[in-house]
């Protein structure tokens, strides 16, 4: 019997329990707008960056940031040293373990969910306490706290195989306007090419003209009706002047073979495009990760194709000046069980898993907690995915204890209030 | 405001209608309405009422589900006939595009995009053009079971939430809160598993008695929608996560008693046995959809009317008086509780008359006010109403006012004004780029990026936009340009005559060299389709 | 059913002599030539014994020096050394005869990572072996010395088996390549085609050809894998593929029914005219089954061992060891068993007899 009363359900659009009544912000337009307008003002004025990199189904944390060779539940695979000494990490990563020296990794996750349907949800919404409203993803809580970068590209896209579209569900209480463009297969939204009956002067001219129509049209109505709509035209021109980033033949082939000749590399190499435009948050997801079966054979497959777009990204961000302005985070929704199933694969594990980052706001080259020697339980202080949260706001220069949404007269907090930021992971 | 000036203020309103008409009781629900609103409204800033060009505009599109042509705008407008507002509200009521306006209403009110049903639609249209009443149309809906020809649309409502697909199981919860939201303004989603945690009359009970009704229903039959029901013959079980005690309910309508459950000896409880062999199910004697479908509309069952009286002053005034529409409760009162008293009351008394509601509502002040606000203050609360709301238009308006805008109504009009007329592809184009996702209510103006590149760049919406015999574009582009030819432009698209500015910003326009010819006439009225304005009902 | 195989089924009727247990999980077992001893390579980097000159299969000291798994091993055709390779690249050679792990030869770095395969040259005198290096190495048997490599990057080599000539060797790949190698010149002979045993799902590389058997007289070949469905969790319908040796054209296919049933492991011939072999899919599924060339279903299908991963045909021919997975070896989350303890899964070796 499917139940609405799963924490994935408790789901609210754009609205608040306790009503609007009659004193309250008007009904008309934007949601949630940010408790104090000076500190929304200052983080609008920083460029800094996101790279969300989703490997969706539960990369093994065994076979990636947390080996144990030799033991019970280690599997085939050796570790290898890294960049920094002392710190050790698949052999089937070898090219991101150059880069170890950039990295920070967490080994100390433990999560509640061991699911994908809600799991996948919580995670990315930093799964924060139950105040009977959806909480935004990630990308929506950055594209609404931060807004767009000053280059006015969408603040929140997501690259991603197959159908692309625009994603509002990810917005949850924050409403449409924060949703994802995904680009399918880093494919252009449908119409987003000028058609050739229309030139660029004449697209100018009519679009100005239009602007000039609800310029006149807001001066005496309230502005939340307008302003909707000339936000997305805005936008919708800015990522017109960019069609170039949907070129597949503007890639260089140099550069298409660092990242690797796969669906993940071309994706990857299009998301440092997307940063270099001025994108807010780039999400790249990754699908099929979900080994329950010949999950060594599966990974051996899978990580090295992350391995060589992750550490192309990470050494074009060095080269062009961009890394200590871009967050970039390497993570799943769970990671896999110790315990090798029939089908030699690995099974849902939240109890103890890892992630990767690097970038603005963190320090560099060190790891967070640790697992026992066979990775059956973290070993010291366990994290659930609301401190991670906290930290990456803090990094890209939120304070997440200062900070509140205001959903129409509710105040709630951006990150949940029961877990703890990892300092020692900051810089 | 301080009760006593208010009070004052009540009376005095009162009073000078009873002069005016000589007795309290020959007030129409209109001016009592007005007196109700005006009550609250302190100081100044009260917008002014809607010019006609306005008013025309705004009661075409709430009536008509489209913006007025060039000669119904002008014959209005140079009307010279007293109370010509309230002949035209009497005249759109009975067009034949009222019924259809009003079908496509609530078909996205109560469907919320989860599905187009051709039968549905025809059921509704049906109805409105006879002016049904709305506790008769709940009736029908609710019951589901409708084989009468005419009547079979009714059953879309439940029998699209009762399909399933592959594996997935039918969404009983999902259906029990839609009736919760939908037929008595009350949200219960979250009262699924226990008590409502912060809306303390939002009870568990309510959630599970509503659900006893369709826990036994069951899809007969995708192609007629007919719903089924198994046997109901004990009280359904169920215990809150948070206290482990065992209760049972039969099937209940929040706020009425629970529905006893007959008795039958063994073998009678059928109507119609089943038959395992030809795979039905059979039809037994206690139908619980039928109980919903008497209970729910009763004369007794405020929730009921509360609810459609506060959805119809949505759609007409562009807020509820208790909003959101399905969070009725003590913890967000209405904005004006008399008023939705008094609608509610006069409403069911009417017969759930809602052509009547409709009328009455437009021959108020409130509903024709302007949407332009007095330059000298702030934004006003829009609970109070001092300045009219502006109201999204859904992805069929917008259509349908295209058409007339860019002059293919003329064509629709020459072939018999069938709406059937406007190619379904085209219908999905705009529902895909203007409507919400399946079960997210239109009930708030959001202007997506997707609508934006499907205005700017779309074959459909360019291809309405060449000249072909008559149309708008065709029209134009053989005027000189000048001031008449833009007067007529804003007349056909925005429905009102241009100020000096915005004659001589579009004369400016048309003359640049982007602008040559037929590119430049093109370009004119896709701007003003594309502005705020248009894609407004203000 | 056709008569025969009516007939075939009460022929291979098989009986449980015993179940051996084996506290970890195993990668291959194998019977000595001379029919003493059985040996099987575990995940825990020991190669496992028993005596199973009777039919009481006591259990004998490990072979141990071993890293990772040990994925592969193999008995020499006439001496009584044992070769074991792990999944860290190391190749070690045992007198398996001996009471003590004392190697032969060993070679720490003999592949970088995971050796998948070991086969030895009818003739006795080589043994090759390949591994995710995209290698193919043959080296002499007495001594350990390498004697040839092979390179080939455009292959992922998964399986390795040699001619009954002893002059080739056969490779099959990730990708569903089979090729013919000549084991002097390393020059590709031909090419026989398993595509069907791949597939590339969204970013992965899925499948692959896992077995090899070859029959007596050289005329057949078999491969064993999987006709993927999807990646991740992997689903799809365990499939053999038959060639003819002479023309290299696939003669028969054996599809499995369900797409539970998952990889094809291991497959030998029981007669030049029965093929066996176990498979193993989603936990839960797998099976033993004897196959009469030509047929596309199985005539004995044993469905009660779940998760079958190694075969071994003892010798005398009566006796087939399989190994199995227990039962309930999957699970999300922290699964605890009755001891309240996390413990590791484990391969019964099933140890059955074929009717006389």
């Amino acid at each position: 019997m499917k139940n609405l009363c799963t924490p994935h359900d408790h789901r609210l659009s754009r609205r608040e329990w306790l009503g609007t009544s009659a004193l309250g912000a008007a009904s008309i337009g934007a949601a949630g707008m940010l408790a104090q307008p000076a500190i929304a003002e200052e983080l609008r004025k920083n460029d800094k960056q996101v790279l969300f990199i989703w490997l969706d189904g539960g990369i093994s944390q065994l076979e990636s940031w947390d080996p144990k060779p030799n033991t019970t539940f280690g599997g085939p695979f050796r570790a290898i040293p890294t960049k920094v000494p002392g710190i050790h990490i698949s052999e089937l990563l070898p090219k991101t373990a150059n880069h170890m020296d950039k990295l920070v990794l967490v080994r100390s996750l433990s999560t509640k969910d061991n699911s994908h349907s809600a799991g996948v949800d919580r995670i990315q919404r930093g799964d924060p306490k139950n105040r009977g409203v959806t909480y935004p993803y990630l990308g929506s809580a950055v594209s609404k706290l931060m807004g767009p970068c000053s280059s006015g590209m969408p603040p929140y896209v997501w690259i991603k195989p197959m159908s692309g579209g625009f994603i509002t569900k990810d917005a949850g209480f924050l409403g449409p306007k924060y949703g994802a463009i995904a680009f399918g297969d880093g494919k252009a939204p449908e119409n987003l090419l000028r058609p050739e009956s229309i030139s660029l002067e004449a697209d100018l001219a009519r679009n100005e003209l239009r602007e000039k129509l609800d310029k006149a049209y807001r001066l005496n109505r309230r502005k939340e009706s307008s302003e909707a709509s000339s936000t997305v035209f805005d936008m919708a021109a800015k990522l017109q002047k960019r069609i170039d980033l949907f070129d597949q033949s503007k890639i260089s082939p140099k550069d298409l073979e660092r990242y690797g000749i796969t669906e993940f590399g071309r994706h990857m190499l299009q998301a440092r495009s997307m940063l270099e435009a001025g994108v807010r948050f780039v999400k790249v997801t990754s699908y099929g990760w979900d080994t329950h079966g010949d999950n060594f054979n599966g990974h051996l497959s899978l990580v090295p194709k992350v391995d060589m777009a992750f550490s192309a990204v990470l050494e074009d961000l060095q080269q062009r000046g961009m890394f200590d302005n871009v967050l970039v985070i390497l993570m799943s929704e769970f990671g896999r069980t110790p315990r090798i199933n029939g089908h030699l694969g690995r099974d849902h594990w939240p109890e103890a898993w890892s992630l990767a980052m690097a970038g603005c706001g963190l320090k560099k080259g060190m790891i967070s907690g640790k697992t026992n020697k066979l990775g059956t339980a973290v070993e010291g202080d366990a994290h659930d995915i609301g401190s991670m949260f906290h930290v990456w706001f803090k990094a890209l220069g939120i304070d997440s204890s200062k900070t509140e949404y205001d959903n129409q007269g509710q105040p709630l907090p951006i990150a949940n209030e029961d877990c703890k930021i990892i300092s020692e992971v900051l810089a | 405001m301080n009760p006593f000036l208010l009070r004052s203020l009540l009376v005095l309103t009162f009073l000078t209608l009873l002069m005016r008409h000589g007795t309290a009781a020959e007030l129409s629900l209109s001016e009592k309405i007005d007196a109700l609103i005006d009550a609250k409204i302190t100081g100044k800033g009260v917008s002014k009422q809607s010019d006609d060009y306005e008013f025309v505009r705004r009661v075409y599109l709430d009536f008509a589900g489209r913006i007025p042509s060039l000669s119904e705008i002008d014959s209005f407008v140079t009307s010279k006939a007293l109370e010509k507002r309230k002949l035209l509200i009497v005249q759109l009521s009975n067009f034949p595009a009222y019924s259809k306006q009003m079908a496509n209403a609530f078909h996205i009110h109560f469907m919320e995009r989860l599905g187009d049903n051709s039968e549905w639609m025809k059921y509704l249209e049906a109805s409105f053009k006879k002016n049904k009443g709305w506790n008769v149309m709940a009736k029908e809906i609710l019951r589901g079971k409708n084989s009468e020809e005419d009547l079979k649309g009714a059953n879309y409502f439940f029998s699209k939430r009762l399909e399933n697909y592959g594996q997935n199981p039918v969404d009983y919860s999902a259906l029990t809160r839609d009736v919760g939201r939908l037929f008595l303004g009350k949200d219960y989603r979250c009262a699924e598993c226990h008590d409502h945690l912060f809306i303390d009359e939002y009870k568990q009970a309510d959630f599970k008695g509503l659900y006893a009704f369709f826990q036994n229903t069951y899809l007969v039959d995708a192609k007629t929608g007919i719903v089924g029901e198994k046997l109901t013959d004990k009280k359904m079980e169920f215990m809150s996560v948070f206290k482990k005690e065992k209760k049972e309910i039969a099937p209940k309508v929040p706020g009425m008693a629970e529905v006893s459950i007959p008795e039958f000896k063994k073998g009678e409880e059928f109507l119609v046995p089943a038959d395992p062999k030809k795979k039905v199910l059979g039809v037994p004697k206690f139908s619980p959809l039928d109980k919903l479908s008497e209970l729910v509309p009763s004369p007794e069952n405020t929730d009921f009317s509360k609810n459609i009286v506060n959805r119809i002053w949505f759609m007409m005034i562009g807020r509820g008086l208790v909003h959101p529409l399905d969070l009725h409760h003590a913890g967000n009162p209405p904005s004006h509780p008399e008023l939705l008293a008094l609608l509610s009351k006069e409403f069911s008394a009417h017969q759930f008359d809602i052509k009547w509601l409709l009328t009455e509502l437009a021959n108020t002040r409130v509903y024709q006010r302007s949407s332009k606000v007095e330059t000298s203050k702030n934004s006003e609360v829009s609970a109070l109403f001092s300045t009219a709301i502006e109201k999204r238009l859904s992805a069929e308006q917008l259509l349908a006012s295209i058409l007339v805008a860019t002059g293919q109504q003329n064509k629709l009009e020459r072939k018999g004004s069938n709406d059937s007329e406007i190619p379904a592809a085209l219908k999905v184009k705009f529902a895909k780029a203007f409507a919400n996702a399946a079960r997210d209510p239109e009930d708030e103006i959001s202007f997506s990026l997707k609508a934006a590149l499907f205005l700017l760049n779309d074959d459909a919406v360019l291809g309405l936009l060449k000249p072909e015999a008559e149309n708008t574009i065709a029209d134009l582009s053989k005027m000189k340009p000048d001031n008449v030819m833009i007067e007529k432009a804003y007349l056909i698209i925005l429905a009102r005559k241009p100020d000096p500015q915005e004659t001589a910003d579009a004369l400016e326009f048309l003359s640049k060299p982007a602008s040559a010819g037929e590119i430049g006439v093109k370009n004119l009225v896709w701007a003003l389709l594309a502005s705020s304005e248009f894609n407004l009902n203000h | 059913m056709k008569e025969d195989s009516k007939e075939l089924a009460l022929k291979y009727k098989t009986k449980k002599i015993i179940d051996l247990t084996c506290p970890v999980q195993i990668c291959a077992v194998r019977f000595s030539p001379c029919g003493n001893v059985l040996a099987a390579a575990c995940f825990d980097g020991s190669v496992r014994r028993w005596d199973c000159s009777t039919d009481k299969f006591t259990e004998l000291t490990s072979i141990t020096g071993h890293n990772g798994w040990v994925q592969a091993i193999a008995f020499h055709p006439k001496e009584k050394v044992l070769y074991s390779a792990d999944s860290w690249g190391k190749l070690i050679a045992s007198n398996y005869l001996v009471k003590e792990s004392k190697p032969v030869w060993k070679n720490d770095k003999a592949h970088d990572g995971w050796i998948r395969k070991i086969a030895l040259s009818p003739d006795g005198k080589f043994l090759a072996t390949c591994g995710t290096d995209k290698l193919v190495k043959i080296w002499s048997t007495p001594d350990g010395a390498l004697v040839k490599e092979f390179k080939d990057f455009t292959w992922d080599p998964l399986s390795v088996a040699f001619t009954p000539d002893s002059k080739a060797f056969l490779v099959g790949d990730l990708k569903g390549k089979i090729a013919q190698v000549d084991a002097s010149t390393g020059k590709h002979i031909r090419e026989f085609d398993a595509s069907a045993m791949y597939k590339l799902d969204r970013l992965q590389d899925v499948g692959g050809v896992r077995c090899f058997a070859l029959d007596s007289k050289g005329e057949k070949l078999a491969c064993g894998g999987i006709n993927p469905n999807r990646g991740g969790f992997v689903q799809g319908p365990s499939l053999v593929l038959i060639f003819d040796w002479k023309s290299g054209k696939e003669i028969s296919r054996i599809q499995s029914g369900s797409e539970n049933d998952g990889f094809v492991y291991d497959l030998l011939f029981l007669t030049d005219s029965i093929l066996a072999g176990v498979s193993s899919g989603q936990p839960g599924n797998g099976k033993v089954f004897f196959n009469l060339i030509g047929e596309t279903q199985p005539f004995v299908s044993l469905i009660n061992m779940p998760n079958c991963h190694s075969f071994a045909l003892h010798p005398a021919g009566k006796k087939i060891a399989v190994v199995s997975t227990n039962a309930n070896s999957s699970g999300n989350g922290k699964i605890l068993d009755k001891n309240k303890d996390y413990a590791c899964n484990h391969s019964p070796i099933n140890i059955l007899e074929i009717p006389t």
